[in-house]
């Protein structure tokens, strides 16, 4: 079995059919830029054959292991079969590559938790390599979308935003979306670390058609939301960045950017739209709103001394909810 | 989804409550099994039905198996613990996953409100395991393989197609029987050959067979030319449910006769007539195990396994940690069945 590592980063895609925006050559050069790791294309089949293979990008760090970047949605993972409709011989050629790659990555060594693209729902080769593996969800929807998939409540959010005069759409103005997913952050406290300027970067690198910025401003014209979209016409579309101004959480502005940012995708040619996390139990309240299918995503990781401290973490949390949920019961009796 | 929301639910206790009846009702609802694993196990058996506000749907109903405690346990022999899912009538995605965390909520809470003992394998059709999760427990992914029925002969690998003409030729036959005494026979050979057991005797596969029911025990044996018993597979079964390969066992003797293949295709068969819409062929984990099951047109499903973080599990933690750091590779290792 050999493994076909190939490094162009100025070639065309390695694959004939892209399979999804994250394959793109400008992604892989901003996050080269932004985050300075090493992005490779990598090929996996057995010797002499072109298929079954599997293709992936690596990102790799300084010290040459498998790194995941902050904000990249998943390690994207392309399954090129022989033509066969036979589950059996699926299986046997998806464990094989699948296997290939799992112990390419154990032998580089892994840096972070790497997830990996949904369309991997067979994970026993990591499994198989020794690594640890968790799960997580998101939630895709279908293009084009269907608003009586989506909450009533969804559908009277985006007419009262409507009716009030707020307004949808593309930009290339990069200040404004930066504004409203600095206000998220401070909001939820965390940090996306991308500015205005890494914004209008990402956007030269990939270009305006692929990476989509979407608007939603207030009848004063104040920026009310934003979402940033990953799209490559023919696959499925990625929700990247989100972010709503604190004064227009409640004002139906999200939706109505949302329901603007679908239609856009259709005509754009994106055939679905990833919804990303649906792990967070308020955003994934929010999300499943729109009547998305719930899709599970798996990371992979070395097993690392961090996953022992999340362990004990959780452990520890557990003993007191159970204690403190005991004391309650103590008191109401 | 607190713990305190149980208290406000509607969460019904059903020690007496004969076996539900729904459509596609799992054979681990039915009332034998839960017999079973309490003479076998000395558990104690609870159908639980979990819904919010008063109403009867949308619900969760479970079995939980207790330990002296009232912990929730697994018995050894049970592959999940029973969970389905009752939702009003509605085709919304976004009012079912609502629904579901609610209800599946409530069971979570009130799961790690009683405890749970080792690792409780969810049934397959669970996808969404985020309200456990958010209780609190952790979760492993798991796979098992599923086989339409009737299934479709052309899906074969004609290397299974080969092994059943091949074991017909040579004069095997395929029964169901009742004949408990071949199907241990053929049990035992395969627990000392893979060192490994089922934690039944011959006095627990009667009892099971008894108990149980033999419509729903199906037990079924591929005899040798010379009449001796080859191959056994024990599949539980109600109609309309989704059957389970239980238990299987092959003498030594005949392990490349075809006699397993011509026994899976004539259970197949069987249960197909006897009303069942699938099969579950019970994991497909183990490297080896997992390359047999393929061939049967098997659709690969995953199941999710869920536990509360424990002492135990920071030292799986840690032995998972060494094992991918060390030097050493681990292909060859796992290659010779370990």
């Amino acid at each position: 079995m050999t493994l076909a590592s190939t490094r162009k980063p100025h070639s065309a895609e390695v694959t004939n059919a892209l399979t999804s925006p994250l394959f793109l050559e400008g992604f892989l050069e901003f996050n080269r830029h932004k985050w300075g790791v090493t992005p490779m294309r990598v090929r996996f089949s057995e010797e002499g054959s072109a298929v079954p293979a599997v293709e992936t990008v690596y990102y790799l760090d300084e010290r040459g292991r498998v790194t995941a970047p902050h904000i990249s949605p998943y390690m994207p993972v392309a399954f090129a079969p022989t033509p066969t409709e036979s589950r059996a011989r699926l299986d046997r050629q998806w464990l094989t590559v699948g296997t290939l790659m799992a112990a390419d990555m154990h032998r580089r060594g892994v840096a972070s938790v790497v997830p990996l693209a949904p369309e991997v729902s067979d994970v026993r080769p990591w499994q198989w390599s020794g690594f640890n593996v968790e799960l997580r969800y998101v939630f895709q929807l279908e293009l084009p979308h269907d608003d009586r998939k989506a909450d009533s409540a969804v559908r009277k959010q985006v007419a009262k935003a409507t009716r009030s005069g707020f307004r949808a759409e593309r930009v290339t103005r990069m200040d404004d979306v930066a504004a409203c997913l600095s206000a998220t952050q401070e909001r939820q406290q965390f940090s996306l670390d991308v500015g205005a300027r890494d914004l209008d970067v990402a956007q030269q690198m990939v270009g305006e058609e692929v990476l989509r910025a979407y608007v939603c401003y207030a009848p004063n014209g104040e920026p009310a939301g934003t979402r940033v979209v990953l799209h490559a016409p023919g696959t499925r579309a990625i929700d990247w960045l989100a972010g709503v101004n604190t004064t227009y959480l409640h004002s139906g502005g999200n939706q109505l950017l949302i329901s603007h940012m679908l239609n856009d995708l259709s005509e754009a040619g994106a055939t679905a739209f990833d919804f990303s996390d649906a792990t967070h139990p308020p955003v994934a309240a929010m999300k499943a709103t729109w009547g998305g299918l719930l899709v599970p995503v798996y990371t992979v990781d070395g097993g690392r001394v961090r996953a022992l401290a999340r362990h004990a973490r959780d452990y520890w949390s557990l003993r007191r909810r159970k204690a403190s949920d005991s004391t309650q019961e103590d008191g109401g009796t | 989804m607190g713990i305190s929301d149980v208290r406000q639910a509607s969460l019904q206790e059903t020690e007496q409550q004969p076996e539900s009846s729904f459509p596609g009702m799992s054979p681990l609802f039915l009332d034998g099994m839960l017999e079973f694993n309490r003479l076998k196990w000395g558990m104690e058996p609870r159908r639980m039905r979990l819904s919010g506000n008063g109403e009867s749907l949308p619900a969760v109903d479970a079995v939980y198996y207790l330990d002296r405690k009232g912990r929730v346990c697994k018995p050894a022999t049970s592959t999940y613990l029973p969970v389905a899912f009752h939702p009003t009538a509605t085709e919304s995605r976004a009012r079912l996953d609502r629904q579901w965390v609610t209800t599946a909520g409530l069971l979570a809470a009130d799961m790690t409100r009683r405890g749970v003992v080792g690792q409780m394998a969810l049934p397959p059709e669970i996808v969404d395991v985020r309200p456990l999760q958010w209780a609190g427990m952790e979760v492993m992914a798991r796979y098992t393989f599923y086989t339409d029925l009737p299934y479709n002969r052309d899906l074969l690998d004609p290397a299974v197609r080969r092994q059943i003409a091949k074991s017909g030729r040579a004069g095997f036959v395929c029964e169901r029987v009742s004949a408990i005494e071949d199907v241990y026979a053929c049990v035992a050979d395969t627990q000392q050959r893979q060192h490994f057991t089922y934690g039944l005797s011959l006095q627990d596969l009667t009892l099971a067979q008894t108990v149980i029911g033999e419509e729903h025990f199906r037990t079924y044996i591929c005899y040798a030319p010379d009449g001796e018993p080859a191959s056994t597979r024990v599949a539980l079964h109600t109609p309309g449910g989704r059957a389970i390969d239980w238990l299987v066992g092959t003498k030594r003797d005949y392990l490349n006769t075809g006699a397993t293949q011509m026994l899976i295709d004539f259970m197949l068969a069987d249960l197909d007539q006897a009303g069942a819409p699938a099969i579950d062929f019970e994991g497909a984990n183990l490297r080896s195990v997992a390359a047999a099951k393929a061939n049967w047109g098997a659709t690969l499903v995953p199941f999710y396994i869920v536990s509360m973080p424990h002492l135990k599990g920071l030292a799986r933690h840690t032995r998972n940690y060494i094992r991918f750091h060390r030097p050493e590779p681990r292909d060859e290792e796992r290659s010779s069945g370990v």
